[in-house]
């Protein structure tokens, strides 16, 4: 089996190091510097601007690991991802609710069932991979245990909430994903 | 209309429940619900401080501390899960513990890698 | 004043699934249930109250109301991120350790304690041979 997980290399096959994630990094860190401080003079800026090239040449690999998109096509991924930021949003509002109904009815065992299940999903990506698990953690009745490369082992705690995981094809939540960093369709 | 008296209010509320949550602690069957309650306790410290910021009137001196706690407790969290975690992996028959540091001599011979459960030697789905 | 009803209601509901949270904690049969208790509640309880702290900062709006609204946000988006990875890394640990886990009583012995549904369960290493 082929393993897509090992490209973590941030230099691309010329062996250059690729600028943007040191300019996207800079970027980021400077904007939480500013958030953090507070303070517009120059001294502090220019503290903000040192401390975060540092910071962008120390650790860029880490931030963006194994990314090797340009520019344009990263834009559209930010784009995706905020429009599927707020599917996930209704997703964990539904999951609440569900499992406060569950906690404060009467016989809360009369409604479970907890089992595990697994499944193989097709993302090759490690930060999809991280995106898909901490969302199965979010939307309602699931927990995602444990990930070996690309089984998942999700517990749920009713039939009905691993329905859309347990099927053979990926389910709604693999395809937002996969739509949204490897351009499947939804 | 002054909200001081309601944010107060949850304040004790939110008081209240973390004391309910230390039930779990105590009670807890297994050492991970213990975590399970502590973590959920430091969750809500962090919205007992900026509730805390709010009524004092200093909510920009106070989000920072939250920030800090927010930071520790999920530190705390993660390094007692793996702690744990690395605990009740089982123990190689083979490798045995050796007060001589690895990089002692060269009689010293490396003992495998132990066998996790996370090992990608075996992935056979039926 | 509309300000005030939309601070006293997100902080009502915050407050209504952090007593979800807490019963569910205390009133869930195993540890797997209990993860999703505390798993799930806590985010939207936490941006519910945190929200409500931004509304009130921003009834008197200015610079500085607006920093710490964003600091506010910051922290809404790292417990977002912080939240689900802390559950997993518990749940992971909880699967390692081999608590059981509890099923649901079949027809036969619905009648038994429910000590004796706490199964041994799936593990990774059972599917070996």
């Amino acid at each position: 089996m082929p393993n897509h997980c090992n490209c973590m290399s941030i230099c691309d096959d010329s062996g250059e190091i690729a600028i943007m994630p040191v300019v996207f990094t800079f970027f980021v860190m400077l904007a939480f510097w500013i958030v953090m401080s507070g303070k517009f003079d120059f001294f502090h800026l220019g503290m903000g601007i040192v401390s975060s090239g540092l910071v962008a040449g120390l650790s860029h690999d880490l931030l963006f690991e194994g990314h090797t998109k340009k520019l344009a096509a990263t834009l559209v991924e930010i784009t995706c991802f905020l429009r599927y930021l707020v599917w996930l949003f209704w997703q964990i509002v539904l999951a609440n609710f569900h499992i406060a109904g569950l906690a404060l009815s009467l016989h809360p065992k009369k409604h479970m069932d907890p089992h595990i299940i697994k499944f193989r999903t097709s993302l090759k990506t490690n930060f999809a991979r991280f995106v898909l698990a901490n969302s199965i953690t979010l939307t309602p009745g699931t927990v995602s245990v444990r990930i070996e490369d690309d089984v998942f082992y999700v517990h749920a705690i009713t039939r009905r909430s691993s329905a859309d995981l347990a099927g053979l094809k990926p389910g709604e939540m693999e395809r937002w994903v996969a739509w949204v960093f490897e351009g499947g369709s939804r | 209309m002054n909200l001081e008296p309601f944010f107060i209010a949850m304040a004790v509320a939110i008081l209240f429940l973390m004391l309910c949550n230390l039930y779990r602690v105590v009670a807890g069957p297994t050492v991970i619900d213990r975590m399970l309650g502590m973590n959920v306790i430091g969750t809500k410290t962090t919205v007992l401080i900026v509730l805390i910021g709010v009524i004092d009137g200093r909510v920009d001196l106070f989000i920072d501390i939250t920030l800090a706690y927010a930071l520790l407790n999920f530190i705390t969290t993660i390094a007692a899960a793996r702690f744990y975690q690395r605990l009740a992996q089982p123990v190689p028959a083979d490798s045995r513990e050796t007060l001589v540091a690895p990089s002692a001599g060269p009689e010293v011979e490396e003992a495998d890698a132990p066998v996790t459960a996370s090992d990608p030697g075996r992935k056979e789905i039926p | 004043m509309i300000f005030d009803i939309l601070v006293i209601l997100a902080m009502l509901t915050g407050l209504l699934f952090f007593v979800a949270t807490t019963v569910g904690l205390i009133r869930f049969p195993d540890f797997y249930s209990r993860v999703h208790a505390a798993g799930k509640g806590d985010t939207l309880s936490t941006t519910l109250f945190l929200g409500g702290a931004i509304l009130f900062l921003l009834r008197d709006f200015s610079g500085d109301t607006l920093l710490t609204a964003g600091k506010l946000l910051l922290i809404v988006f790292y417990i977002f991120i912080a939240s689900p990875t802390a559950t997993h890394a518990i749940i992971d640990a909880g699967y390692e350790f081999r608590v059981p886990y509890w099923t649901r009583p079949t027809k036969d012995n619905s009648t038994e304690r429910d000590e004796e549904n706490l199964d041994n369960g799936f593990y990774p290493e059972d599917l070996k041979g």
